[in-house]
């Protein structure tokens, strides 16, 4: 050893050398460190999974709260045709109940005992709609194309395939039930321009008794001051 | 104040052992076993048993309480330390009780410093007591009989950084035999 003086000063005063095995400390048996490090491992790792699964179940909270402000704030855009499905449907099953009432009350009728005729013949009556089962007032042909004549949509889609004349009476009835039934002034203003944008110049400015509040006042704001009014009826 | 790089380490392992890393872990763990080993080992009478008894029990609890661990407080080896005091304590406590000597746990917790004259004990114990640092220049220069200019070299850091270091070291080791002296 080289050291200055001081350098070799000794650990303790009066301690010339250190016992022995003073610093002779066992670090713990091997296979005891390695089992300890398993277990504290694992707890670590299941800490680690649980922290992973709250912040996932949290994300997916926030998510389905988004979610579910999202379809209570805004409606849905396919609200307006299913109202309209409902709108037909109930005009169907409307059209189904005043069917009924103009129909005698058969049922009633063939229980009770009918007088007989002259021939001692019961009367036959025909079978009543409340008879018939509930499939007969599932929708028909006739009632998918009475939703159809209800839906401003469907109405809308069909434009493009029909003639010119058609167009015309399509997109009317379109603004028509876009306006008297939901309301929608900004939807039936796109139809009844697209009206005034089909109608041949010559008919232009000519009024229909028909004509609802806000098409009328478009073809005035179009018109020229002499009008022709042109009642149909 | 200002952190030393030991408590930045230690801050960013505990962070990363909250969030489930086994590395962090792993590292925190294989570098304090031993000395902690060592100071329970001592603390436990030299008893490899019960100092094994000891050391699971602090670990299990370390791992489960790592979230209380502040790096700004002590080191990680320093909690470790405490947590094995309060294990020793709670020991010593049952210990009695099976025993019925219902003041025994009262008279170890006063001074739990084995007995003054046991100076093998006593120097261990300074000895774990150290940062790991601390221990190897004392190891090296008391223990191996090397100069500070072998130290020096085998480290590969200059003759009045060893000697800087060595001197400090020797200064917390006499500040903790007499703390446990006293």
């Amino acid at each position: 050893m080289n050291d200055s003086p001081h350098d070799d000063e000794p650990l303790l005063d009066g301690l010339a050398e250190l016992p022995p095995g003073a610093w002779d400390l066992p670090g713990g048996d091997g296979a005891f460190k390695q089992r300890l490090l398993s277990e504290t491992t694992a707890i670590v790792r299941s800490r680690g999974r649980r922290r992973r699964a709250q912040r996932y179940a949290g994300f997916a909270l926030a998510y389905a709260a988004g979610i579910v402000t999202a379809a209570v704030i805004w409606p849905r855009p396919e609200a307006l045709p299913r109202q309209a499905d409902a709108v037909a449907e109930s005009a169907v099953s409307g059209e189904a109940e005043s069917r009924r009432l103009e129909t005698p009350p058969t049922v009633d009728a063939r229980r009770l005992e009918t007088p007989p005729t002259g021939n001692g013949r019961r009367l036959e009556t025909p079978p009543a709609v409340a008879d018939r089962g509930p499939d007969s007032l599932l929708p028909t042909t006739a009632a998918a194309s009475a939703t159809t004549a209800a839906d401003p949509v469907a109405l809308r889609r069909q434009v493009a395939a029909a003639p010119p004349a058609e167009q015309i009476a399509l997109l009317r009835r379109a603004g028509d039930l876009y306006l008297s039934r939901y309301g929608d002034l900004e939807s039936a203003l796109d139809c009844y321009r697209q009206v005034l944008e089909l109608t041949p110049a010559s008919e232009r400015g000519e009024f229909d008794a028909g004509d609802s509040w806000l098409l009328a006042e478009l073809k005035h704001a179009q018109s020229s001051p002499a009008v022709a009014y042109v009642d149909q009826q | 104040m200002q952190s030393s790089p030991r408590q930045h380490e230690e801050t960013a392992l505990r962070q990363a052992i909250l969030a489930g890393s086994e590395a962090a872990w792993t590292s925190l763990y294989e570098r304090t076993f031993s000395p902690l080993y060592g100071y329970v080992y001592c603390r436990a009478g030299r008893d490899r048993q019960r100092a094994d008894e000891v050391v699971q029990q602090v670990w299990l609890v370390a791992v489960r309480r790592i979230a209380d661990f502040d790096p700004a407080r002590g080191a990680f080896e320093t909690w470790l330390r405490g947590i094995a005091e309060n294990v020793l304590r709670d020991e010593r406590r049952r210990a009695g009780r099976e025993r019925g000597e219902a003041f025994l746990e009262e008279r170890d917790g006063a001074r739990p410093a084995p007995p003054a004259g046991e100076l093998t004990e006593l120097i261990a114990l300074s000895y774990t007591a150290l940062p790991a640092r601390y221990r190897a220049v004392l190891r090296a220069k008391y223990e191996e009989q090397l100069s500070l200019a072998e130290i020096a070299a085998r480290w590969g850091e200059t003759h009045k950084a060893v000697e800087s270091l060595l001197s400090r070291a020797r200064a917390a080791f006499r500040r903790a035999y007499e703390d446990l002296n006293s």
